[in-house]
Formats: structure tokens, sequence, C-alpha cells
């Protein structure tokens, strides 16, 4: 089999040589000799050897103007004046031949700026991904806008959702409006059943949604209008990706059914290649709204006004601004609302009112959708830092490299060359650099990209290529940036050269730049530390978040789900939990099985409620919500950890029928209630008990307080709840909640393979040990612990090998210095002193400045954190610990060279 | 420059075609230069030697297919010969450089 050469290289080249004479034919040469390189050498030096080539040969092309000019043993012809080509041209060559010279400085300088420009590539991929790019086949989405409601509670401008189908319907078919869709965002659906059943992503939209983006069918055809409606036979489009991984790309996939839940939906069409709907997490399927709400039994849903599932994009008409269009769907709104409340269908909420705001597409994607992207855009803050202390870095090797040649350069300005030329060739060495960078830094972050997009962006999927043109202009800015910023100080040093002095010192006497190597030295330390210190507050963020005290003892507690088929009522899938119940009570390393309500901490739907504590007349309002609810039969509290403090847990007398059934509250709860006094002396009244009186609700005993547990986020304070016990004959029985011998994470399987064989009316059942949960809650902080760690460890890293350069150069400059010292019978300790000296002078300025600027800047940082003060010294004295480290190392080689100095080499070398 | 005259590298790649007689590609030239001459050319200044040669009529290709060459992936190669202007040009510096290293040989030796 023929092996190709790299494939983007071979096309950098038929670029490059896109005007050369037979380009082709230098294509095929290059191609050949790879082929054999590769059977002699191996792969991977082939493949360096043709990105080599492609890199030489290309810029002989690309910079060398006619053939009559440049090359070797050309000669110009006398009183020509150079072409500007020519002179950028000869510069490249002799900055390529100057690092055929110095082949471990130009190495050292490129993998920085590899590893510096690798780093922002990658990350601007992510960001490029989040907020830059529509998601894949939607066109013109700068027409297109998110509708939001504005004007309370969590329906904001800042987030595209919760619109409730009548507040869509209220304003679809306004002519300030070119078309109105809206969907549900993407959820998981179970697919097939039994031991067969598997989760796919399944988003229900109207039938507006495609023509709105603009998609075409990659086969088949989209749902219309007749398919969107209540009884329509059952329809669905599905995904390129669910087309290949389920259908193997049938060609006669239409007319195909797929079993979603408990029914039969027909395939009717496929997607393109790389759709996600409206966002860009990946949809394996999508349904007509209307026939699925019927279908699924939902329908009540699309009638209230207070189930907020839906998310509405428009497209404004032709001529319409934003302004006008809000305005008129605002008056819109008002009036449907108004014509429902007279008519007092529902309940009324406190949620009327407000007005209709629009957010442009990318934006209500952008930023504040999540805590991974607000993370990912303080990555991408953040590689730029590591840019910056990359180019400084250089900077400092270059300005290190043109103190030796300062002799060279007084020698050519002396034979007439112009300044103008030494500037130029300083520039044309690190534009050089930073193109070499630039390109090893492309093969970095194809390298390093994919991971990345697992750890921040799950369930988006990777682009077919990861470099578009976006990537590549950004890399183009980068390296442009790079060449200036990295080349502009050996540039102003080469104007600084006087040829006449530097020429009558001896070689290695000048010290000039010294301070501004020092400086350069000194950034890389504070920036380097502000880094260093963002990753300690994470760290410290990620450890707060495992040690917090969920309130309970989650850590062998399982919950356990059963998805049933459709067509069982409630009363046999009471039967069937309380079934499941004994199957598992006497399983090995079953530990205890409680059945419940929905309801659990951490957990389900966290259901609120409405009661009345004995001596207050209403409650104060609760900023985390609630009070929440919990029930479960016997053992409850001793089976989820719950940790009782005040009085007593519940008793088997608690569960009787007929008993009066007792409650607990939580700390909060009872403090916060009956400040002061002994809630066990209290009492509650429910608005609705768990089970159905003949008489008015009683007001029920406080028996025991337990501690406060999280409900939704591990950030939860405070949390009101109360918990009753249910009675076995009790009605709404949903979840299982097991606790475990040992390792819950090997539960997961045996219990759900014999849950699914205890009965055919069991569909699918899902089994979550609470561990898995608290981690993915956890998960923001352990991304960002992560990846700030290893931003600041490799800007520790380049900023250590920075300060190793300088130190090294000192010695090295004040070698005679040393020598006469040692001559002079200076102690070895003190040599070694006198470098170290330098270095932590170097370290403990850049620490103190970055250690500044990281306290100023800690406080944008805090909403990501997760109770860890900004200023915080343990974190800032656990750097400068690292730091004094790095600098220990780094200063240690230099160190021993100064002490093996030998005085008279040292004066013999002049 | 005048008429004829070549530069010292141009000598060099003309006599590595000549050697390489009926197979000069392009490969094949650098291969005798580094072997014959002894010099390491980068590939980049040999292609546009022979563009800059091919300008001056010094030297001319034929495009041929490349079918036996697998390798190659279907990219032709160009065969390289020297014209006849370009093998004048050889003979010319020759018997200048002869006319030139007439006498010094002695000389030479002793350094």
């Amino acid at each position: 089999m023929r092996t190709s050469p790299p494939r983007s290289a071979e096309r950098l080249l038929q670029w490059c040589l896109r005007s050369a004479p037979a380009a082709d034919c230098i294509v095929g040469d290059l191609r050949q000799e790879y082929d054999d390189l590769r059977g002699r050498r191996g792969a991977v030096l082939a493949y360096l050897w043709y990105w080599k080539e492609t890199i030489a040969v290309g810029a002989r092309y690309l910079v060398g103007g006619s053939p009559e000019v440049g090359g070797w043993q050309d000669h110009r012809p006398p009183g020509s004046t150079p072409s500007l080509a020519s002179d950028i041209g000869s510069e490249l060559t002799g900055a390529f031949r100057v690092f055929r010279t110095s082949t471990g400085f130009a190495l050292a300088v490129v993998l920085t700026l590899a590893l510096g420009i690798g780093a922002n590539v990658t990350m601007f991929g992510a960001v490029d991904r989040i907020l830059l790019s529509p998601p894949e086949h939607v066109q013109d989405h700068k027409d297109l806008r998110f509708l939001l409601l504005d004007g309370f509670g969590d329906r904001s401008i800042n987030s595209p959702e919760a619109y409730s189908f009548p507040d869509y319907l209220a304003i679809a078919d306004l002519p300030v409006l070119e078309s109105a869709a809206a969907y549900r965002p993407r959820r998981g659906a179970l697919m097939g059943s039994g031991p067969d059943a598997r989760s796919v992503i399944l988003q229900s939209t109207t039938w507006e949604f495609f023509p709105l983006l603009g998609v075409v069918p990659e086969r088949g055809r989209f749902y219309d209008d007749d398919d969107d409606r209540a009884g329509a036979p059952p329809v669905v489009v599905i995904s390129h990706g669910f087309w290949m991984s389920e259908f193997g790309q049938d060609p006669e996939v239409i007319g195909r059914t797929v079993a979603i839940g408990s029914h039969s939906y027909e395939v009717i069409g496929v997607a393109p290649r790389g759709f996600t709907g409206a966002e860009i997490r990946s949809v394996d399927l999508w349904v007509p709204t209307r026939m699925n709400m019927e279908l699924t039994t939902t329908w009540a849903a699309i009638k209230s006004r207070g189930a907020w599932w839906f998310r509405v994009i428009v497209r404004l008409a032709d001529g319409v601004t934003a302004k006008q269009a809000e305005a008129r769907m605002s008056a819109a709104h008002t009036v449907s609302e108004n014509a429902w409340l007279e008519s007092g269908e529902e309940a009324t909420s406190n949620m009327v009112g407000g007005s209709v705001r629009t957010g442009a597409f990318m934006t209500a994607l952008g930023p504040k959708a999540t805590t991974n992207s607000r993370i990912t855009l303080w990555l991408a803050g953040v590689s730029l830092l590591v840019l910056l202390i990359a180019c400084a870095n250089v900077a400092n090797l270059m300005l290190a490299r043109g103190l030796d040649r300062q002799r060279e350069r007084a020698v050519r300005l002396a034979f007439g060359v112009s300044r103008r030329r030494l500037i130029s060739q300083a520039l044309a060495e690190s534009a050089l650099l930073a193109t070499l960078g630039g390109i090893a830094a492309l093969v970095v972050a194809n390298w390093t990209s994919r991971a990345l997009y697992g750890i921040l962006l799950p369930g988006v999927p990777l682009p077919d290529a990861t470099v578009n043109l976006r990537l590549v202009g950004f890399l183009g800015l980068i390296v442009f940036v790079t060449t200036l910023v990295a080349g502009v100080l050996p540039a102003l040093q080469a104007l600084r050269t006087a040829p006449g002095d530097v020429l009558r010192t001896s070689r290695r006497g000048a010290t000039s730049g010294g301070r501004a190597r020092g400086a350069l030295t000194l950034g890389q330390v504070s920036v380097s530390t502000i880094l260093l210190v963002g990753a300690g507050l994470f760290v410290q963020s990620l450890r707060n978040a495992t040690e917090v005290d969920l309130g309970f003892d989650h850590a062998s507690v399982l919950n356990v789900d059963l998805s049933l088929q459709a067509g069982v009522d409630s009363e046999r899938r009471d039967q069937l939990v309380r079934e499941a119940q004994l199957l598992l009570d006497g399983m090995p390393r079953v530990e205890s099985v409680i059945i419940s309500t929905d309801s659990r901490p951490l957990y389900g739907w966290n259901e609120q409620t409405r009661l009345r504590p004995s001596r207050i007349d209403s409650l104060p309002p609760l900023p985390a919500g609630g009070p929440f609810t919990y029930a479960a039969t016997e053992g409850y509290i001793e089976a989820a950890g719950i940790r009782v403090f005040r009085g007593r847990g519940f008793g088997p007398d608690d569960f009787l029928s007929g008993a009066p059934y007792a409650l607990m509250v939580s700390r909060s709860f009872a403090e916060g209630a009956w400040p002061g006094l002994d809630p066990l002396q209290e009492c509650i009244t429910l608005e609705w008990g768990p089970v159905e009186l003949d008489g008015p609700e009683p007001c029920r005993p406080i028996v025991g307080v337990y501690e406060d547990m999280m409900v939704r986020s591990l950030a939860d304070e405070g949390i009101w709840s109360v918990t009753w016990p249910l009675p076995p004959e009790a009605q709404g029985m949903r979840g299982i909640l097991i606790r475990a011998e040992g390792d819950p994470m090997e539960l997961v399987q045996p219990l759900r393979d014999r849950l699914i064989a205890m009965s055919s009316d069991v569909r699918w059942v899902s089994v979550l040990p609470m561990i898995s949960r608290v981690e993915s809650l956890q998960g923001p902080w352990r991304i960002g612990a992560t990846l700030f760690t290893a931003f600041g460890l490799l800007a520790l890293l380049v900023a250590s090998l920075g300060l190793y350069s300088v130190l090294a150069f000192a010695v090295a400059r004040q070698s005679r210095e040393i020598g006469i010292r040692a001559a002079l019978g200076a102690q070895r300790r003190e040599l070694v002193a006198m470098v170290l000296v330098r270095a932590g002078r170097l370290v403990g300025l850049g620490l103190v400045v970055g250690i500044a600027v990281a306290a100023f800047a800690g406080r944008f940082l805090e909403s990501l954190l997760f109770g860890v003060p900004t200023v915080n010294p343990m974190v800032f004295g656990g750097v400068a610990l690292v730091f004094a480290g790095a600098g220990l190392i780094a200063a240690w080689i230099p160190a021993r060279k100064a002490t093996s100095i030998d005085p008279v080499e040292a004066m013999a070398a002049e | 420059m005048p008429p004829g005259h070549i530069g010292e590298f141009e000598q060099v790649v003309l006599l590595a075609i000549l050697q390489s007689s009926d197979e000069a590609y392009a490969p094949n030239i650098r291969k005798v230069l580094e072997e014959r001459a002894g010099r390491s050319v980068s590939r980049g200044a040999l292609y546009r030697t022979f563009d800059r040669m091919a300008a001056k009529g010094l030297l001319e290709w034929q495009i041929e297919d490349s079918n036996p060459m697998p390798s190659r992936g279907g990219a032709p190669m160009r065969r390289f010969k020297a014209t006849p202007e370009g093998r004048r040009a050889l003979r010319e510096s020759r018997e200048a450089l002869l006319n030139l290293w007439d006498g010094i040989e002695p000389e030479l030796e002793n350094a």
C-alpha cells in the first residue's frame, strides 16, 4: 500500500508552488523521497522530514521573487536596487542559515512558541465552537433571534428557556415575524425495551423549526404542519450519526421505524451530517411537538401557561427591527395573557406580566449558558497569558543571542550595512521562528483538542476538521503579534549598537541588555504567579466541593427508578415498586432497600410543598426555595444516612396505618420557623398529606430534627425540608433507594439485570449511585482545577526556563569577574550565593507583583469558585513555595557552573 | 553578467545532469551532487536553480508519466537535459578554468 505524506503539508506545498513551473513534478519528487525515507527510517521521521521540506521548499518559492533573484551563488547586477520581495527573501534565507548554525537555540524557541501558540489555538477552537460558530447548517443566523420573556424570575434575557406553548402561540403568527418555531431542549429518551433498551437524545420541535433554520434534509423530508398535529401518525427525523450507527447508512431507511418510548415512529427524513438543531450539542432524533405530546400524554402541558418547557426562535420579517418586533410581540403577549386570566382556566400564578425580549441567536447560546463555557472563556484568557510568557521567553533568548552577536553586527555596521537592514534581519528571524512555532502549534493543537473537547464540551460532536478558516486567521494573527512582541526588543537592541564601543571592548565585556532581560524574566514570573494562584484557587474549590457536607451519608447510596411500558397504570406501578423492594432485599451486598416518592435529596424532582408551621401565619420568603418534602417507608432516615441531631427518627409505630403521622424537619426549618423555641413542642399543618383523610388535616407533631441536606446543588444553604413516613399502603411510590455494602458502582449492573427480568412491564431500569451524581455536580471545579493547573504548570515551566537562561547567560558573561574573585580566594559558597541572590531577587519581585495582581483580579473569578476567598494567604504561600523550588532548580546549574570556572582559563579567554 | 557565463553552482548542476544521463530526475541529481561533489544542497535552492537555468536556456526538461513508480502517487516526473547552449557554456568555462590552472599545480602542492 502506498503511504502518502501528511495531507495538510502537501496542500500547503501545492499552494506555495502554485506559480512554480512543473509544480506537480516537485510534489511528486517529494512524495517519492518521503516514501523512500519512510521505508528506511520510519514514519515519524519521514513525517517531520516532510514538514521541514515543505516549509523549506515552499519558503523558497514564496519569498524568492523571480527566479533571477535569490538562490545560491547569485550575483546582483551592480547598481540595481533590490525589490522588497527579494529583500525579505534574502533576510529569510539569512535567517534560515542562522538557524542551521545554532539548532539548539532555534529548537528551544520553536518549542516554547509551539506550546504557547498551541495552547491558544486549542482554546480558540473551543471558544469558536461555543461563541463564534453558528450550529452547523443554520443559514443566515444573524436574522435569527431567541425569544425571552423578561421582567420576572428566571425567565430573563439570559436564559432562552422557559416559554410555554400558549406564550409561543400568542406571537407565532404576527406579521413582524417571517417565521417562529418552538422546541423543547434536548433530553434523553428510551429506545427499545428490556435488555436492549438504550438511551437516545430526542428533541421535539414545531414543524416550522427546519425551514426557519434553513436546513435541507440529506434524505427524505422534514415534517410539515400535517405531521405536527394531535393525532397525526408518529413520524421522526433522524440525525446523520443515528442513520450511520443504527441503520448502517441504509439508503432505504425512509419508511422504516424506530421504537421510542412505547410507540413506533416512522422515519421520514435524515438530517444533514453535523446538524444539531439550534444548539451545538448533538441530537439523535427530532419529532413534531404537537403529535408527540398528544402521543405521550403530556398534551395538557401544551395548553398550560405554567409549563415553561419551550425555547422559541424567530426570524424577523424583512425590514423589521428587533425593537419593533419586541414591542409588537409584547403587546400580543399581554392581550393573550389577559384573555387567559379572565377565563380563569388555571389558578393564577404570580408569573404573569413581563414583556417579550429578543436575544441575538449567538449571544443567547453564549457564555452565560453554562459554567463550563464561562470556564472555557477564562481559560482562553489564561492561554493568552501563557503565550505572553512564551513570547517574553523567546525575546529573552533572542536578546541573549543578540548580545553574543553584537560584534558581528558592529562589524557589519562598520562595513556600511544599514541599521534598517539589521532591524529587518532581527524581525525576519522572529517571523521565521514564530511561523515555525505556529506550524508546530497546529500539530500540538491537533493532538490536544480532542482531549480538551471531551473535557470542556461533553456532548458536542467534534467538527470534521479541527482546523477551519477562522482558526487559521487567528493563528496568523497570533504569529504576527508574536513576531512583533518577540522581535521588537532584539530589533531595538540592534538599533542601539554603536560599532566603535563594541569593537573596542572585550568579547565578553558588554553588559547592556541585562536590564531588559531581567525585566522580561520578572514579567514571566509575575504572570506565571497569577496563573498558579488561579490554579490554586480552583484546586481548593475542588477540594471544598469534594469535602462539602451534603447533610447525609451519600457514599453508599444508590437511586433506582423503573421505566414502565406504556399503559401500565399507577396501581400496577405501586405494586411493581413493592415487588422490587422484596426482590432486592435479600440480594448480596444490599444493606437496605427503601421505597419513596420521586423526591430524594440531590435527585429526582425535589418537590416543594405548601404548609403552615404552628405559631406562623405565613412563611417567610425562602431564598433557596422550598420547603422541600421527602417521604419514604420505614428505615429511610438510616438508609439515606440522614443525621438526626434532636429528638428521634421514625419508629415502627409511625408507619402504622391510621397513626398520627409524625414529621421530621431540617435544622434550618426548625431554627427559622421557631427561633429560640423547642421544635419538638411544635407542629405543622400540611396543605395536603400523604394519605387522604376524612377530616381536615391535623397539625402534625415534630418528632425529630436532622441536619440540612443539599437538594439541588452543592452550594445549597439553609434548606428548609420536611420528611414524613409513608405507610405501606400509600400510593404514588416511584423511587427506590438502596444502601450498599462496599462499592456501590459494582451493584449497578446486577441490580438492573435483576429488575429488568422481574416483569415484562418493566422497560428499563436506571440505577444511579449518588457518588456519580455528586461527581457530576463537582464537574466545573474539576475542569477548572485540571486545566488551570495544566496551564499554570506550563507557565511555570516556561518561566523557569527563562530564569535559567538569564542566570546561565549572566554567569557566562561574568566568568571573568567570577574568575578574578575565585583567584582572589572567594569561597565556593560565596560564588553560589552570588547566583542565588540574583535568582532570588528576580523571583521574589516577580512573586510580589504577581500576587498583588492576582489578589486584585481574583474577585472576577469569585463566582466560579466554591467557598474559597480570593485573597488567600494559603494559596499565595503555596505558590511562593512552588516558585522558590522551581527558582532553586533553575539557578542550580548556573551556580554550579560558576563554581567550576577556572580563573586561569577565564582570564586567558580574553 | 556576460552571456554564456555561468556560476559555479550552475556548472555543478549541469555536470550532475550529464553524469545522470538517462536518469536525470531531480532526486537523482541531488544524490549525484551529494555523492560525487560532496555537497549537500537544499531542495528549494535546487528547484529554484533549475527554473533560473531554464530561463537562461542552459537546460530543459521533459515531462514524463510516472506510472511505473507508485510512490509518486500519479504525479508526473521531469527529466532534465543540458541544452546545446548549456554544453557550450560548460566547455567554455572548463577551458577558462584550465587556462587559469596552468602551471600552478606545484605552487599548491607546497601550500
